[in-house]
């Protein structure tokens, strides 16, 4: 299956990304959105970036909360968060000591940005996350590989969030883009409306059953559609037992 | 109101409302009784859960109310429902519902976009009496419903259904897994079969034997039997049959019309039928969809258990079994 020679070089990444979650360069390119945009943004060129190589952790969340107390869950106003937010937490400066290192989960988009910007990052786009998701261990496009499509489809499932995550880094040194929890883009709010659209038939797609299969370039990419579904359904304060984020930024 | 003409204070007089008593499949809320409109209130939650799809095989299903298919609902004609839509907090994708029973954009799927954890509420007026589907129509709409998100809402007529002895809540669904059928353990979703209409399982009521055993419908010799039949596909139609049974009528396409005396009626993906019979003898009849490699390979067989006396005047049973001579000057 996999070349002797390949697991050296992989070897290497594992043991630098796993310690700390750390900046990774991603070059950018051409690339064809597995989402419709009404402007034809969906065969663009991704410009480079830098993307943290795994979902921000409890224990670096709970740094930030200690460090900015106005996003603790006791004194956040309801406008930039729902009830849930943080609601798994033992107490407002203390998640379960069992789950330190698992993917922060129950933060909203404001507090999801917040925390980006107080690193001197920010969300990444829809595109940059999809760029970064498209490559598997070995390609930087894996999204005709019929197996893989399987496996990233079935993952996700319940439950599957609660594993710490240790998964095979992609080509870019990223980790757990798919299997572990949904992530908050950036441009969540804005990601399935068109640039410049006046017919309000089709202003949201996604909400309607025959429209669905309109909104996406590529109707086999099913863990990209199951994804949007459920990102498009936000709100900028909503919580989710399943949702966190990782941080990008420009290259250096 | 007290000021009012009779008339229009009737007409003015508020709904009176009702909480709206749910079914898990088989079984069927009982029939309605008042003779005027209510509002009805009808609480639904979304769950996902792993279920026994067949022997030693689960599944990953969605469901409405924990059950596939999802629970009934049972309202009348001029009923206004006031619809209250739950997404557990342990769900990992969001959901809707599109009612075929409602009059309204998406069904009332546009009303109804529900994250984990969250819910959503909307009210229609039932205008058209009927047996009708409902389902998930959130993207990716097929895998929603191939999961198992799907159920049946009656809409009785303003006069009622007419008296049965029994009645049955029946829904076939074609499922897609990895592993081939009997394949053991926990089968995640076939994206390929089921985008090829190749299904793993095709069965009634959410796993392959539900209907069989413990699980078989009963009913005793000379009830007056109604099935309300199903199909939430995703892709297939039913040849939908009872072996050793005549349709008396035949609501076909859960309208209002029947056809009578009828042996097998097709049941459309995302429709339904009424269907009734008598069971004049004893016997165990079989509920089979007459494509029939999908009963004997996959799954969809049903048993109805009718306890009674025998009528050898209806049918008797074997009268003989043995060899005949061969013909003189045969082969």
């Amino acid at each position: 299956m996999k070349g002797k020679g390949s697991w050296i070089p992989l070897l290497c990444v594992l043991s630098t990304a796993v310690l700390a979650n750390e900046y990774v360069p991603l070059p950018g390119g051409p690339f064809h959105s597995s989402l419709r945009f009404g402007n034809g943004g969906d065969k663009g060129v991704v410009a480079g970036y830098q993307l943290m190589s795994k979902p921000v952790r409890e224990v670096e969340f709970l740094a930030f909360v200690e460090t900015h107390p106005q996003w603790r869950r006791d004194r956040i106003p309801g406008l930039f968060a729902d009830a849930g937010y943080l609601s798994h937490w033992e107490s407002p400066l203390a998640p379960h000591p069992g789950t330190l290192n698992f993917p922060v989960t129950r933060v909203s988009w404001f507090a999801a940005d917040a925390y980006c910007r107080a690193r001197g990052a920010r969300l990444p786009t829809w595109l940059e996350w999809e760029f970064a998701a498209a490559a598997d261990a070995h390609q930087t496009d894996a999204r005709d590989d019929a197996d893989r499509r399987r496996r990233i489809l079935t993952v996700g499932t319940p439950g599957a969030h609660r594993a710490a995550g240790e998964s095979e880094p992609n080509v870019y040194g990223v980790h757990d883009l798919h299997g572990l929890v949904w992530e908050w883009p950036w441009d969540h709010a804005g990601m399935m409306a068109a640039a410049d659209n006046r017919n309000v038939d089709t202003e949201s797609p996604l909400r309607y059953c025959g429209g669905s299969a309109l909104a996406f370039s590529d109707r086999r990419d099913y863990a990209v559609i199951k994804r949007v579904a459920l990102l498009s359904a936000l709100s900028a304060r909503t919580t989710l037992f399943n949702l966190g984020f990782r941080c990008a930024k420009e290259l250096p | 109101m007290n000021g009012c003409t009779t008339g229009k204070a009737t007409a003015e007089a508020p709904l009176p409302v009702e909480q709206a008593q749910l079914t898990a499949p088989p079984l069927v809320p009982p029939p309605i009784s008042r003779k005027g409109p209510a509002k009805v209130v009808v609480d639904l939650e979304m769950v996902e859960q792993e279920m026994r799809l067949s022997d030693g095989v689960t599944y990953e299903f969605w469901t409405f109310g924990g059950t596939v298919p999802g629970s009934f609902i049972r309202i009348r004609e001029g009923d206004t429902v006031e619809f209250h839509l739950k997404n557990r907090h342990d769900s990992h994708v969001a959901h809707n519902i599109d009612l075929h029973a409602v009059t309204g954009t998406g069904g009332g799927a546009e009303a109804t976009f529900t994250l984990p954890g969250h819910k959503t509420q909307f009210t229609f007026q039932a205008l058209n009496p009927g047996l009708y589907v409902y389902h998930c129509a959130m993207a990716p709409v097929g895998m929603h419903i191939a999961n198992g998100m799907y159920g049946l809402i009656l809409v009785e007529p303003e006069e009622g259904l007419p008296p049965v002895d029994r009645e049955y809540y029946v829904m076939q669904g074609d499922f897609y897994t990895e592993g081939d059928h009997g394949a053991p353990g926990l089968q995640p979703f076939s994206l390929e079969k089921a985008v090829d209409e190749h299904p793993t399982y095709v069965v009634f009521n959410g796993s392959e034997g539900a209907l069989t055993g413990e699980g078989a419908l009963t009913a005793n010799a000379g009830d007056k039997v109604r099935l309300f039949v199903g199909n939430g596909g995703p892709n297939l139609v039913s040849s939908f049959h009872v072996i050793g049974e005549i349709f008396d009528r035949v609501f076909y396409e859960g309208g209002s019309k029947y056809q009578e005396n009828v042996q097998t009626t097709l049941i459309p993906a995302g429709g339904a039928a009424m269907v009734e019979f008598t069971t004049e003898v004893p016997g165990n009849f079989i509920l089979v969809d007459h494509s029939i490699f999908r009963t004997f390979n996959k799954g969809a067989l049903g048993i109805l258990s009718v306890d009674g006396e025998m009528k050898p005047e209806i049918y008797t049973g074997q009268q003989f079994s043995g060899e005949y001579p061969e013909a003189e000057g045969g082969r």
